[in-house]
């Protein structure tokens, strides 16, 4: 497909969900341009709340990244969620431990390295799973959030307490901040980095074209001299990592503490960014920025106009429902032009 | 001693009632899927649809003071939702996975932003009366199964019935034949003249009227209101019970029946207290769903075609 073809069907889709999200606010009595103006506007009107977008984008494109490692290779890593509170909780272990103070300015990328390792560990049970038992990785990633949950509802709760509510200490290492005036920081340099990292991967290494070829087709890959298990739990354990490192940021650029909820809705986010991406670098960051603005400017918009924050998943789903609309109508109209020519 | 096993019995009694009213939207749901998967189709978007049955049952049973009123507009919710996860993965052959996940996110997002609109936040919690028990004759004299078994509500008996119906259906009619070749061979299917895309669409809507039922069967046989989210993964489990059941509707039931019990137990736990976190206790049955997708996965025989879009021009 051409690429401004694609292009196209990418906006139409944005447009086309937001005008039946506009129906939907018209329904609960708001006025949908009002309600738009705090959502998409308003968060790029000030530095202030542009560093609140910030704190969308990082993780979204993280877990942007890591489900598109997942998609090439043909996998469905819905498990974002749980992968991103096990890299919360290692960045928290390490935040909060002794061993932190002995490694000093060095605690925040071993708390982020460590944050990579447990995501890439939970992420790992649905790779090895699903190589070595052919268990669906769709059904095993979505129930593992809900194990990682409890797991971390429990250390939470009690082991990891400190005080009233059920959130663990304040964790010694922060990353550090990019401007004094908002609260960005750090993590959007590391975040873009790695998305050059990727586009790299993807483009110019073998293992990003075997894992392309792999995603084509198994069978090719196979005939290819591809090590197929080998790859899959790759694909599965490198998306692991991404989460996971959102997970570390989450922490030590956000929230401060390890909570119940710190993972948000960044892992089913993360698949939208991917999507709405089309799994190219480029097109990930610009994804990733939309919809932090929505999901910035939507908690803005509840306060204003009373329309709930949910709303804003209503207007993801959407988004994608009308890319796979849109993909699969074109595809289908260049299918018969062909076969005209032939 | 004897104080004790009287406990015991008591106690289990009560543990299996309650997991045979835990199995009830896992019935619904996994009887759904077992024909959708049968033809090819994933019910990944089971979650979903529930979530739309439980929503909107309690909305018009709430508003119209009937519970088979809210029954109803509960399938029918499911259904029409399901009309959408169809068109998407038959019509237009899209990835049958991201269409489920994308769904699900929309039915919890929809039905969240319509349970804030319509009842707020404060007083989200207007309960309505469920259904009650109904003993049936004579089976519910026999001791202790009687109590666990017959002595539940008419969606307990509902769900089994039309287990049992499906079972038939898919068995011994024709039909199932024709939708067990739909989802095994849909070009031999065609080259027959079954139109694989309608069967595929209709069972694909059977499921989601199911899952509705599923969803009304939480909101207005156990719990009486609706919560955020109250399906908390129903959906996925039922797609664990249709492996574990081998596609078979009336295995669904034991499978459903022992899920359910898990469930149970998981709550009785919860409330007795014990050495263990409670957190355990919840995780318990996502972590039994894990376990047997791995010691029950291998060595099945899934339809041929399943979760693969079947293009209707190919030769």
């Amino acid at each position: 497909m051409k690429s401004i073809q694609k292009l196209l069907i990418l906006l139409l889709s944005v447009a086309a969900a937001m005008l039946i999200g506009s129906l939907l606010i018209l329904a609960s009595g708001a006025n949908p341009l009002e309600a738009y103006y705090y959502m998409v506007i308003r968060p790029l009107t000030s530095v202030n709340s542009l560093g609140e977008v910030s704190m969308y984008f990082t993780p979204l494109l993280l877990v942007g990244i890591g489900v598109s490692f997942a998609f090439h290779a043909r996998l469905s890593n819905l498990g974002g969620e749980g992968q991103i509170l096990f890299g919360a909780l290692g960045m928290t272990l390490m935040g909060i431990s002794p061993v932190g103070d002995v490694l000093g300015i060095f605690s925040l990328p071993v708390g982020c390295l460590l944050g990579i390792l447990f995501g890439i560990l939970w992420a790992a049970i649905a790779g090895f799973l699903r190589v070595r038992f052919k268990t669906s990785e769709i059904v095993v990633t979505l129930m593992l959030n809900y194990i990682a949950q409890q797991i971390i509802s429990y250390l939470v709760f009690f082991p990891l307490r400190s005080g009233a509510e059920p959130q663990s200490e304040k964790i010694a290492c922060a990353l550090p901040k990019l401007s004094s005036s908002s609260r960005i920081n750090w993590g959007v340099v590391v975040a873009l980095l790695l998305t050059v990292a990727y586009g790299v991967i993807m483009k110019k290494t073998r293992f990003g074209f075997r894992l392309r070829t792999l995603g084509g087709s198994e069978k090719a890959a196979v005939y290819s001299g591809v090590p197929v298990g080998r790859y899959y739990f790759a694909a599965m354990a490198i998306s692991g990592a991404f989460c996971g490192l959102a997970g570390a940021m989450q922490i030590s650029g956000n929230t401060m503490r390890l909570m119940e909820g710190v993972a948000g809705d960044f892992g089913f986010s993360g698949i939208v960014v991917a999507m709405l991406g089309s799994l190219h670098p480029v097109g990930l960051v610009i994804a990733s920025l939309f919809m932090a603005v929505l999901s910035a400017g939507s908690v803005t918009m509840q306060v204003k106009t009373g329309i709930p924050t949910s709303f804003t998943s209503v207007l993801e789903a959407l988004i994608v429902l009308f890319i796979l609309l849109g993909m699969a109508l074109s595809s289908r109209r260049g299918k018969h032009r062909k076969g005209g020519k032939a | 001693m004897e104080g004790a096993t009287l406990f015991n019995t008591v106690f289990l009694t009560a543990l299996f009632s309650s997991g045979v009213r835990q199995s009830v939207p896992l019935i619904f749901g996994s009887v759904g899927d077992c024909v959708s998967e049968k033809s090819g189709v994933m019910g990944i978007s089971l979650e979903g649809e529930m979530l739309f049955g439980a929503f909107f049952s309690y909305f018009f049973a709430l508003q119209s003071g009937s519970l088979w009123f809210g029954v109803l507009m509960g399938a029918a919710a499911g259904m029409v939702s399901s009309m959408l996860v169809a068109a998407w993965s038959v019509w237009l052959r899209q990835d049958q996975s991201i269409i489920g996940i994308m769904f699900n996110i929309f039915a919890a997002g929809f039905t969240n932003f319509l349970n804030r609109m319509i009842f707020g936040t404060s007083n989200a919690n207007i309960s309505i009366e469920t259904f009650q028990p109904i003993p049936l004759p004579l089976l519910s004299k026999i001791p202790v199964v009687g109590e666990i078994f017959f002595h539940q509500n008419i969606l307990t008996y509902l769900a089994v019935l039309l287990a049992v119906l499906t079972f038939l259906v898919m068995r011994k009619m024709k039909l199932g034949l024709q939708i067990a070749a739909v989802g095994e061979n849909p070009k031999a299917a065609q080259a027959c003249g079954i139109s694989v895309y309608r069967y595929r669409i209709l069972c694909y809507l059977f499921c989601g009227c199911m899952a509705g039922i599923a969803g009304a069967s939480l909101t207005l046989g156990t719990v009486g209101t609706f919560t955020e989210a109250i399906s908390a993964g129903r959906g996925f489990i039922c797609l664990a019970i249709v492996i574990l059941a081998r596609w078979n509707p009336l295995i669904a039931v034991a499978a459903g029946f022992g899920f359910g019990s898990i469930q149970a137990l998981q709550i009785r736990l919860q409330v007795q207290g014990s050495a263990l976190p409670y957190q355990f206790f919840v995780a318990l049955p996502y972590l039994i769903t894990v376990l047997v997708l791995v010691l029950a996965g291998h060595n099945i025989r899934a339809p041929r075609e399943l979760g693969v879009p079947f293009e209707r021009e190919s030769r």
